[in-house]
């Protein structure tokens, strides 16, 4: 009777090693997907090798690459990108087999937002907007702040 | 006492009255443009998004101008945000006519928070501002017609950089031949070189992406390009990218302590830094963490902001009083400050009566990188131990498990 239980939980445990030692050799994309508004996107993924090759493409066939950058850690912090379509996926060594995820499709896109306090118009989206007002427009930059004065004003991208 | 509590209750009163008096707005819209190339007679269903930045309770309105304003349904004119709410969606349907005159049309749907039922009386600004969202349709030009775009191959690499040259003919014609010119500026403007792209064709209404490399020994740092298109005898108007190679670095070449250094002086240190991005940091300064062998913080100081000229040397001055301090093995961290990033290096110091010296430090002067290659070993490590708990812990059951049995079994012997 109790070698049946310690049996079982020897079986137990082997699993959760087992389990472990899966999830470590998994290498599986976590972000970015879907739409974002993040011009900088942060790649990260799982996975327990010693470097990694992430592709961006904005190609399903990764026929031109927008990145193509060696990475021994699990993320990566991209250069500015455009707004549109990407694709992207982790290349890495296997026991000197080459293997390569599944591909994830993100979108970025744009984000015109203001925020207003007192007199002050500030841009908080992340694109350049031109600010058009009573007495003209002016282009407001990512971040940038000006005073502004009574009246009607449109915001939009530049 | 009496006059400061008048005092203080009237700096109180500004405060509250500036605080409600402040006219708070926010709105936001993602995406913010619409792009379709033009189809006769196409049904399109688009959606958006309104975003309530600052999450506060507001009115919406949406209306539609421009060219196409009698085709778009909007599925909402109007949106009641909650104060929990930060996103809500809309959708519109339009229809494209069968005609259009060529170029990038433009239809605006315009969103605009609307005055709080209880006005605002008294605030500081009565200003309104709305935002739009863009819908463009491309319409095909008569002819040939062709627009570019620039881009560049993130690689990490410092050897070459590769040019994305994306031309979309928005012409009713093919075009033949087209090749694309890059000429790439340095950090100071002035011109590095010319690239020349593949060459290739594209059919009306297509894109193309044309390649360059531009291959060199290229110093790290912020560069500049400006694009053209050629084809068919006309020139697409000038692109313009900015792109950097490689990643902002800088390095401590070497940490001198004034000669005469006695223990218990203020210690001057001079820390010579390299720049090794090819444009100028503006501000620069080190800030030094001393902790014990058993990482109790010592003392904590910086040195004063400096610029460091593109690929250039610089001196921090920073100073401490080594007043209290015993001789005897320390660690430091030095932590550079450098145009919003910061890089730390660890440093063995060790203090003697005469001396400070950092022992991380080779012949060159080259920081001893501790923690690069570590991070594997850590993780390494860290999953070594969850194996060997776990082995642990069934091991124990085991033990456990069979001395408990034991004892069952000579409890029963006993009762025999």
């Amino acid at each position: 009777m109790m070698n049946k239980k310690i049996i079982g939980m020897i079986v137990v445990l082997i699993l959760i090693v087992l389990i472990i030692f899966f999830v470590r050799s998994k290498v599986i994309l976590i972000k970015p997907r879907g739409m974002i508004t993040e011009t900088k996107p942060n790649f990260v993924w799982t996975g327990d090798y010693d470097g990694y090759n992430l592709l961006v493409s904005e190609e399903k066939n990764f026929e031109n690459l927008i990145i193509n950058v060696k990475v021994d850690e699990r993320s990566f912090v991209s250069d500015e990108l455009d707004f549109g379509d990407y694709y992207w996926k982790i290349v890495y060594n296997k026991n000197n087999e080459t293997f390569e995820t599944n591909l994830v499709k993100f979108t970025i896109n744009s984000f015109v937002a203001f925020s207003i306090g007192g007199n002050f118009i500030k841009n908080v989206g992340n694109v350049g907007s031109n600010l058009m007002g009573p007495t003209g427009f002016v282009v407001l930059e990512r971040e940038q702040e000006i005073e502004i004065q009574e009246g009607d004003y449109r915001l939009e991208q530049k | 006492m009496k006059l400061m509590n008048k005092f203080g209750f009237g700096l109180f009163l500004i405060f509250v009255i500036i605080l409600f008096t402040q006219n708070v707005s926010a709105l936001g819209v993602t995406p913010a443009r619409k792009i379709v190339d033009f189809e006769p007679g196409a049904l399109y269903e688009v959606e958006f998004s309104i975003v309530n930045n600052e999450h506060k309770e507001m009115d919406v309105a949406v209306f539609v101008e421009g060219e196409l304003a009698d085709r778009i349904k909007l599925d909402k004119n109007y949106l009641k945000f909650n104060a929990n709410e930060e996103l809500k969606s809309i959708k519109y349907t339009f229809s494209l006519p069968n005609e259009m005159l060529p170029g990038t049309r433009e239809t605006k749907i315009l969103i605009k928070e609307l005055p709080p039922s209880m006005a605002h009386e008294g605030a500081i600004v009565t200003a309104s501002v709305s935002l739009t969202y863009q819908l463009q349709v491309q319409v095909p030009y008569p002819g040939k017609y062709a627009t570019i775009e620039l881009k560049t191959v993130q690689t990490g690499k410092t050897d070459h950089v590769s040019f994305l040259m994306p031309v979309n003919n928005f012409g009713t014609q093919d075009i033949v031949s087209v090749k694309g010119i890059i000429d790439i500026y340095g950090p100071t403007n002035e011109k590095i070189t010319t690239i020349n792209t593949v060459g290739g064709s594209v059919k009306s209404q297509e894109r193309i992406d044309l390649t360059a490399t531009w291959i060199g020994e290229i110093n790290p740092g912020k560069y500049f390009a400006k694009g053209v298109a050629i084809y068919d005898g006309e020139t697409t108007t000038e692109v313009e990218k900015v792109f950097n190679v490689g990643e902002i670095d800088i390095i401590i070449l070497e940490i001198r302590v004034n000669e005469d250094f006695r223990l218990g002086d203020i210690a001057k240190f001079n820390i010579l830094l390299e720049n090794k991005w090819a444009e100028e940091l503006k501000e620069v300064y080190a800030e030094m963490v001393v902790y014990t062998l058993d990482n109790k913080e010592v003392i904590r100081f910086r040195s004063a902001t400096e610029p460091i000229a593109a690929l250039g040397k610089q001196e921090l001055i920073a100073y401490w009083d080594t007043a209290g301090i015993k001789e005897g093995e320390y660690k430091t961290t030095l932590i550079l400050h450098y145009d919003g990033n910061t890089k730390e290096e660890e440093l063995k110091t060790t203090v003697s009566l005469n001396d400070i010296k950092f022992s991380a430090y080779g012949v060159t002067g080259q920081v001893a990188y501790s923690g690069e290659s570590s991070s594997v070993f850590k993780r390494e490590s860290t999953w070594f131990m969850v194996v060997l708990i776990l082995v642990g812990i069934n091991v124990f059951w085991f033990v456990y498990f069979k001395k408990r049995k034991k004892s069952s079994n000579n409890n029963n012997l006993g009762n025999i």
